[in-house]
């Protein structure tokens, strides 16, 4: 029964991720040729999204020293911090 | 005798977090106090010298409250984890992360007066050279790179669900972080994948608060940026009393275009092995609905341990098979509610397990810096 019970979520789990994996993005065709060129925000959702999403605010005086412990966390190159930095701030 | 289903054991044993700072750091005590102050008249001097870079450092972190109520026990966590980010010149970065942490409970675990212990911990305390994106030198205390649940979602801001997986001391040992030196940065890359390493030595130490065990280890991963998929594995050899070898493997998806994350992550040691998944859904804005929608996410893991033929410290005593439900809310103003239950299944009691809380997370400039 446990064995079912853990089978069934697991299975339940996956299934609801390439079920959504399939269905097309839900952004406009505009909206989404405006993200393609924004590589600051494709990096940050390559890259810090992977584990949060962006803070609400973030002061700019800061904004470098966040993207400094990023680079550690997420291995990121110096040109991957400044593009991210446009992201950010601006 | 005792079960793990009476309530003081369920308080004693289960929540592992808890478990290790109680056995591996002891109560704040006068000794302790003392190290905090020399830590903050230390600081200052990596402050002034973070004056001079660009960008201001930073104090960061997260307040919150857990309250956990386990077969019945109930018992409380206020929480601070500070964090101290300092950028000097163009390639070092100074960063520390602490953990203050009450634990309240009836003194018989459903009955009796409350009774309050807090606890001290240096997570990390680590000056980083930044060489380039290949290479990146960390010595000092570091959260140890076994697999990535440590490093990157022990943060009480960042972690889905409030209690650790129960394979979680499995690689990253009592204390979860390691003092030694560590080199780290990506082999090989280009924009459709990325080779990474990890690869430390830690020395044993036993003073309160920056306990660490000899070891050394590597980890390595494959990232395929526009899958969104992270896969790899890790090794350590444990080089303190038992010498054992300790493995373990992880899988990540967590895709930009779909609002969901799969994460999952697999342990082996002679103490014993496991693994768990969990997924977790929470719309973006882009998804263009409801804001409300945003804020909210519903999440499940399901995870299984099975106990190995040597005693495993913080790990269960007997095999166990979880399921975890959660919820979180995203507030304004980075504060976020936190919720869930798991019912635990093992061969010395099946229980429930529920977890309600709030986290509020700060980031506060130092000094002026450069807007």
């Amino acid at each position: 029964m446990k064995r079912a019970l853990f089978a069934l979520l697991l299975g339940g789990m996956i299934g609801v991720a390439f079920a959504q994996s399939t269905k097309p993005p839900k952004t406009k065709p505009a909206a989404q040729t405006q993200s393609q060129n924004n590589e600051g925000q494709r990096l940050f959702e390559e890259n810090c999204g992977r584990c949060h999403h962006p803070p609400d605010q973030l002061s700019p005086k800061i904004t470098g020293s966040v993207l400094r412990h990023m680079r550690v966390r997420a291995m990121l190159s110096k040109e991957d911090e400044q593009q991210i930095l446009k992201y950010l701030a601006p | 005798m005792t079960t793990a289903c009476e309530p003081k054991s369920i308080v004693r044993h289960i929540v592992t977090e808890t478990m290790w700072r109680e056995r591996n750091t002891g109560p704040l005590t006068g000794k302790t106090v003392l190290r905090y102050i020399v830590a903050a008249a230390v600081l200052p001097f990596f402050l002034a010298l973070g004056c001079m870079a660009q960008d201001s450092p930073l104090i960061s972190g997260a307040a919150g409250f857990i309250s956990t109520t386990s077969a019945g026990a109930t018992f409380m966590q206020p929480i601070l984890a500070p964090l101290a980010d300092v950028p000097i010149g163009d390639h070092f970065l100074f960063e520390a992360r602490g953990d203050l942490r009450g634990f309240i409970a009836q003194q018989n675990g459903t009955s009796g007066p409350w009774e309050g212990q807090f606890f001290g911990t240096l997570d990390y305390a680590q000056l980083d050279y930044l060489v380039d994106r290949h290479l990146t030198v960390t010595v000092g205390r570091f959260l140890t790179p076994f697999n990535i649940y440590d490093e990157r979602l022990t943060a009480i801001w960042i972690r889905n669900l409030p209690d650790v997986p129960l394979i979680f001391p499995i690689g990253t040992r009592d204390s979860g972080s390691s003092n030694g030196v560590m080199v780290r940065g990506v082999a090989a890359g280009s924009d459709k994948a990325e080779l990474n390493y990890t690869a430390y030595y830690s020395a044993g130490t036993t003073v309160d608060q920056l306990q660490s065990g000899r070891a050394a280890g590597f980890r390595t991963g494959v990232f395929l940026p526009h899958q969104q998929l992270e896969v790899g594995a890790s090794y350590q050899r444990y080089l303190q009393d038992q010498h054992m070898n300790v493995g373990g493997a992880y899988a990540w998806w967590v895709p930009t275009n779909v609002p969901v994350q799969v994460r999952s992550e697999y342990a082996h040691s002679p103490q014993g092995h496991g693994y768990w998944i969990e997924s977790a859904f929470r719309f973006s804005r882009k998804d263009q609905i409801t804001s409300f929608a945003t804020r909210v996410q519903p999440l499940v893991r399901v995870q299984q341990f099975f106990r190995g033929s040597v005693p495993g410290g913080a790990l269960p005593g007997t095999d166990v098979n979880a399921a975890d439900f959660g919820v979180n809310v995203y507030l304004p103003q980075e504060i976020r509610f936190t919720s869930s239950y798991s019912r635990q299944f093992s061969s010395s009691g099946n229980y429930n397990v529920w977890n309600i809380g709030l986290t509020y997370r700060f980031m506060l400039p130092l000094t002026g810096g450069h807007s």
